[in-house]
């Protein structure tokens, strides 16, 4: 019998202290990623800490369900924070995946800066972009810095390709993103780092895909017109079915996720075929194919909802509408015949010989 | 009528301290041969995604009533909100608007009223909603059909109601832009004006654009974010970090050969689902 509760004391023993150790782990990651959306708000985002209160803190980890559907295999953990000071308040949100930083948005306020700014829009993105470099070990951002130098106006949106990458530059209201894609051997990734500056000179989003995607291969076995090939050879019976004709295509070579993984990158072509009209719901195929392994990701028509089976207005209704119209001008005529032959119309109606 | 058909829910609508609704709907009638087999698993996916959603975050009724369930009475039902005051709705399907007679006394008028359909392909009218929605238990409806938003309505010479929005949260004195402009009145409802893209489009560039756009909201959403936080985020997770959803072709409008697409934000933006946790 002692040896019995021994066992079940030393069983619950053991499972108390897993408990703690994870618990333990969740509070230090919490911590954690707590220090580092401040590190980020100070050392990055340049805001002054000292001019404000943190009013509000809250990290949301959402259930392994969610986890599951949009990212598998990763967990993402979202912290909101509100800051308050004698100028106003400021709300901010980071996300991290497995624990690792990869967005900052301003959400609402315009932030206490810890410098004067004295130096030009440009600069201070470039500012924005070293420190990130130098704090978060982004060493990415020293390929995209000299990029910003062939920017040639900052009101238009503009597109730089190197062999290295691709930066794109588009105007917002009052602010300009810069969204930068990596090229690996020659291919493009579909998401990179992206940073979007308010005119006057404060960070209003950086986000960072390159630091949580790695690629897993950039090798192409499968070339543009096998890609095409194969789009058509698939899009043929849907084109048969709906008798439509195919007005043009568009390909295209990235880097893009969703095999295994969903952080690892793989070349993939994309070819996507339009009808040269609408034919119901359908107007066009898109497929998607590996260009390593040649399968296929993605085929699907593409459709929109409608709602062609609108009826036409009720014959019923028309006859009783055209009826009542011709109601009105027939009843007036009467009225006036019935006054015109001597009859009366007094408060209790049309009484003939009255008076 | 229409409150007659409640009595037959009051024997599955269970009592208590029930406080919030998740009710998702879905007709899979075709036109044209659409929703197609993958578009109906896509929004069977989506629905199902906020039910459990709801579910763990410990709503008090909670339905997925996509595809045969979505009959004209649930979707009266899940108008009324039934017992819970805290109501919100998604369906996906087929939607435009009908030329309708109502009558004022003996006259009859031909009005423009605009439906939904249910799963049997029947039209479930903007009218027939709005009688169920006198209690304002709905406080977020987004509408996956087409011209759902193309109005935010008003009542007809005959008096009778009409759009959407109004039908949905019984209320013409929404924000015409709940996004940009949010009201306050913690009252939101998102449909698209004129077309609607199918979930599995690729638009922008991206896959299933509108299934992956669902998912990111509802998931931000059902964790404490305001619906314009959700919609940033979702706009953000589909065509990167700095496309807010005020920066997307969802928000700005966009046209394939033949139509035009737009997402209408009416009433609060800035309304948050119940959070707790």
């Amino acid at each position: 019998m002692k040896f019995l509760v021994l066992f079940v004391v030393s069983v619950t023993a053991v499972f108390v202290l897993i408990g703690n150790v994870s618990f333990c782990q969740c509070v230090e990651s919490e911590n954690t990623m707590k220090k580092v959306a401040l590190r980020f708000l100070e050392e990055v985002a340049d805001i002054d800490l000292d001019a404000y209160n943190v009013k509000g803190y809250r990290s949301v980890t959402p259930d392994l369900y969610v986890q599951e559907m949009l990212h598998p295999g990763h967990v993402e953990t979202w912290v909101d924070m509100n800051l308050s000071s004698r100028s106003g308040e400021l709300a901010v949100e980071l996300w991290f995946m497995d624990g690792k930083f990869y967005y900052f948005g301003l959400v609402e306020g315009t932030p206490i800066t810890n410098a004067e700014r004295r130096i030009g829009f440009l600069d201070c993105v470039r500012t924005f972009l070293e420190r990130y470099r130098a704090q978060f070990n982004a060493t990415y951002c020293a390929q995209l810095a000299p990029l910003l130098e062939q920017i040639t106006s900052l009101d238009h949106e503009q597109t730089i390709e190197t062999d290295e990458a691709v930066l794109k530059i588009y105007p917002v209201d009052k602010t300009v993103a810069f969204v930068w894609s990596p090229k690996i051997d020659g291919i493009e990734m579909e998401k990179g780092l992206s940073i979007r500056v308010d005119r006057n000179g404060f960070l209003r989003i950086l986000g960072d895909w390159c630091s949580i995607l790695r690629v897993g291969s950039t090798e192409v076995n499968v070339s543009r017109e096998e890609a095409i090939d194969t789009a058509l050879n698939l899009a043929q019976k849907h084109v048969d079915e709906i008798g439509a004709k195919i007005g043009g295509y568009e390909t295209a070579l990235t880097l893009c996720g969703g095999r295994g993984d969903c952080f690892t990158l793989y070349p993939e072509w994309s070819v996507d075929i339009y009808y040269d009209k609408t034919y119901g719901c359908y107007y066009g195929y898109s497929v998607s194919i590996w260009a390593d392994t040649g399968e296929v990701s993605y085929a699907s028509s593409q459709a929109r909802y409608s709602g062609e089976t609108t009826m036409p207005p009720n014959p019923w209704a028309i006859i009783l509408l055209v009826a009542t119209l011709l109601a009105v001008p027939t009843v007036l005529t009467l009225y006036q015949k019935c006054k015109r032959s001597g009859l009366h119309v007094r408060n209790e109606g049309c009484n003939p010989g009255k008076e | 009528m229409v409150y007659s058909t409640f009595l037959c829910f009051s024997t599955f609508v269970s009592s208590g301290n029930a406080l919030k609704s998740s009710i998702s709907l879905g007709s899979t009638y075709q036109i044209e041969g659409f929703p197609d087999e993958e578009e109906i698993e896509l929004c069977s996916t989506v629905a199902q995604f906020i039910a459990t959603l709801a579910t763990l975050r410990s709503w008090d009724q909670v339905e997925n009533w996509y595809g045969a369930q979505t009959t004209k009475d649930y979707i009266y039902y899940a108008a009324f909100g039934g017992i819970y005051p805290y109501s919100i709705t998604w369906y996906a399907g087929h939607g435009k608007w009908d030329w309708v007679v109502n009558w004022k006394g003996f006259i009859p008028f031909i009005e423009l009223q605009y439906w939904i359909m249910d799963d049997s392909g029947g039209h479930v009218l903007d009218k027939d909603i709005y009688q169920c929605t006198s209690l304002q238990h709905t406080r977020f409806a987004m509408i996956w059909a087409c011209h759902q938003a193309d109005t935010i309505g008003d009542t007809h010479w005959s008096g009778t109601p009409f759009g959407m929005p109004y039908a949905w949260l019984h209320t013409t004195d929404l924000s015409s832009d709940g996004y940009a402009n949010p009201d306050g009145n913690g009252l939101v409802f998102i449909g698209w004006k004129d077309y609607t893209p199918g979930l599995k489009a690729k638009l922008g560039g991206k896959e299933k654009a509108g299934y992956n756009f669902l998912l990111n909201f509802y998931a931000h959403a059902f964790y404490g974010h305001s619906i314009n936080g959700s919609l940033d985020y979702a706009s953000k997770q589909v065509w990167g970090a700095t496309v807010t959803f005020g920066d997307s072709m969802f928000y700005k409008g966009f046209y394939d050969p033949e139509g035009h697409f737009q997402m209408k934000v009416y009433g609060d933006g800035g309304h948050t689902l119940p959070f707790t946790g």
